[in-house]
């Protein structure tokens, strides 16, 4: 289908359009210039056409991730059995749900849910009371409908749609169905497979429904509740807000708390995670070496700096935006000095940003690293004059989307775009330093922060 | 549920599953980008699903899948205030006629637009990544990279019809 190009105009306005359709005045403006010019329609028809394909087939929410390996005997066998009515009037939004549902309008009581269904398998549990029984939770055993507890414990349940819920610390948990649980207090984990896109969590003051991803919710009946997503996208409605205010889409990198009986989402501006046993805190007053805060993010801004304790290992991704990861300049490996470091997930977009302050506390005696980019040649005294180059260097695998047939590599040595010198100051005792834009002048990536307690 | 109304259901399942893409896009084209597309695929969804039973297997699933989704753009219409709506009644008609036109060789369609984008100069590549991939807004980038905003716009304008070009180009060749 061959079809002459739009005039300016026209272009334009589909162009503005296509950017943003909510806006009445780039409406009008598009809708007079198709008026005026019905034989392109074409044109616009294909504009459009393939501004969805690639929304479809490319963002982190596609529709490949999103859809079903084998819809049938997942939706109908599986995820409609384990959803209450509870949880069915409650969701709302993704394909799955909307399937689900239907699923069950046409295929009447065959589907329905019998009084207790198994819900999944507990995977491993410590401590945690399954409270109607007023018993432990065993490893191994089939989960249900009901509410599990602990004082200080731990539990990792694999639903049978597929999502999997790690429970930490002091918490009280009622599960509702397999697509539904209630997190009355305490902190859990959830990776969510696409095929069970819709999982929703309800708090005190929030209600999360996941679009396909992995997040964590800490609730706090005093201190209100804390949204963190690792991957993918979040909707989160707060009760205490107007209607039409009360739904925010979080995506990966982001991070909300929302205090209790407000209605506005506040950014948290840091995560700390320790990815071994996959624990993670977004409370200023965490058990992490270090902590950041900057000076550039607005109220709007719910992005946040992640600090990975013990994570500087190879493949270790370097910034919160990108797929950068860290690796050893050659088959060493990442030197000896930073290997397993505390270390920080930086904004690359943040490197040219002439203003741009970013204050890091040391909490207790520690050697604080900076990774600088080669390509940076005049370093700027605020570096020179506060640390010291090690000349050891680590290297950065830049990646990108397997789209465009080059990704990262695994290990050390291979696939390494960019060398990074190490520089050091020794704090011996608590303290904070601020650091600083290092030049517009020249390319370069964001700078690199990591660090290694004294005594370790 | 008997065993051949079980696998009557499977397979309208499959054919639902694999039609959402183009249900999406030709529910975007008529709404003119609205972010309600989402929304209205899903109300689709779940009228084809009460309507299943109407199905003719041994008919194109797509066609019969538009007319539910044009039906349900044309209710949420009336949802919308006059002023709210991008196309009138009239053009409308002509968007939907010109969007079935080549609305068939979905999976061809998807295929060849991978294929295309390789094609792709790098810097043509890095704008689809930011402005699809990591879902930046043209504003966004265009803050980034210290341009106009209708300067991308423009640059996702063309970018656009070279995929689109692309695309029909070898939809083209393939059938013949």
């Amino acid at each position: 289908m061959s079809h002459r190009s739009a005039p300016q105009a026209l272009a334009d306005a589909i162009a503005a359009l296509l950017e943003n359709p909510g806006d009445a005045e780039r409406r009008r403006a598009f809708s007079e210039a198709l008026e005026a010019n019905p034989e392109f329609v074409a044109d616009y028809v294909g504009q459009v056409r393939v501004h969805a394909m690639l929304q479809w087939a490319l963002s982190k929410n596609s529709a490949s991730e999103r859809s079903s390996p084998s819809p049938v005997e997942l939706l109908a066998d599986e995820i409609s059995p384990l959803l209450s009515d509870r949880s069915r009037r409650r969701r709302r939004r993704g394909l799955l749900w909307a399937v689900a549902a239907s699923i069950a309008v046409v295929a009447g009581a065959t589907f329905y849910m019998t009084s207790s269904p198994e819900l999944g398998t507990v995977v491993a549990a410590t401590n945690v009371t399954l409270t109607d029984q007023s018993r432990e939770l065993a490893p191994g055993e089939v989960f249900r409908a009901g509410v599990i507890e602990a004082t200080e414990g731990s539990c990792s349940l694999r639903f049978k749609s597929g999502v999997e819920l790690l429970c930490d610390g002091a918490f009280r948990l009622r599960i509702v169905d397999g697509m539904l649980v209630e997190l009355e207090e305490g902190k859990i984990r959830a990776n969510v497979p696409p095929v069970a896109r819709g999982f929703s969590v309800d708090t005190p003051d929030t209600f999360l429904v996941d679009q396909g991803t992995e997040f964590g919710v800490d609730a706090e009946a005093t201190n209100g509740t804390q949204v963190v997503v690792f991957k993918g996208e979040v909707d989160v409605s707060t009760k205490h807000a107007a209607a039409g205010d009360a739904t925010r889409r979080l995506v990966q990198g982001e991070g909300a708390q929302l205090l209790s009986g407000r209605a506005q989402l506040d950014r948290v501006s840091q995560v700390v995670t320790d990815p071994v046993p996959a624990k993670w805190s977004a409370r200023a007053d965490g058990d992490s070496l270090l902590s950041v805060s900057d000076n550039i993010r607005s109220a709007d801004s719910l992005k946040y700096y992640n600090i990975v304790v013990d994570g500087l290992q190879e493949d270790a991704l370097a910034c919160v935006d990108r797929p950068h990861q860290w690796n050893g300049v050659d088959a060493a490996g990442i030197p000896k000095i930073v290997r397993g470091a505390e270390y920080v997930q930086v904004f690359n977009d943040d490197r040219y940003k002439q203003s741009y302050e970013l204050h890091v506390t040391v909490k207790k005696p520690a050697t604080l690293y900076l990774m600088i980019d080669d390509r940076v040649k005049q370093l700027p005294e605020w570096l020179t004059q506060n640390f010291e180059d090690t000349r050891e260097d680590i290297g950065l695998d830049e990646g990108r989307s397997p789209l465009f047939a080059r990704t990262t590599a695994e290990g050390s040595g291979r696939s390494i775009d960019h060398r990074f010198s190490i520089w050091k100051r020794e704090f011996e005792k608590p303290g904070e330093i601020v650091l600083r834009n290092l030049t517009r002048r020249s390319v370069h990536g964001m700078y690199g922060i990591a660090a290694v307690e004294t005594s370790k | 549920m008997a065993a051949e109304d079980l696998a009557r259901y499977a397979r309208f399942v499959e054919l639902l599953t694999s039609c959402q893409q183009p249900l999406y896009a030709y529910i975007s084209t008529l709404l003119a980008g609205d972010s309600s597309a989402q929304d209205v695929l899903q109300e689709t969804n779940i009228e084809l699903w009460r309507k299943a039973d109407l199905y003719d297997p041994e008919k194109p699933f797509l066609p019969w899948a538009y007319r539910f989704a044009y039906f349900r753009v044309l209710t949420f219409r009336k949802t919308q205030g006059a002023s709210k709506l991008v196309f009138s009644n009239e053009l409308l008609d002509l968007v939907d006629e010109a969007y079935r036109a080549g609305s068939e060789e979905i999976d061809e369609r998807l295929s060849a637009l991978h294929a295309c984008l390789q094609r792709l100069h790098p810097s043509q590549r890095d704008l689809v990544r930011y402005r699809y991939e990591e879902g930046r807004s043209a504003a966004e980038i265009a803050a980034r990279f210290e341009v106009s905003e209708q300067s991308i716009g423009g640059r996702l304008y063309r970018l656009r019809r070279i995929l689109s070009e692309c695309i029909e180009l070898r939809i083209r060749q393939s059938t013949l």
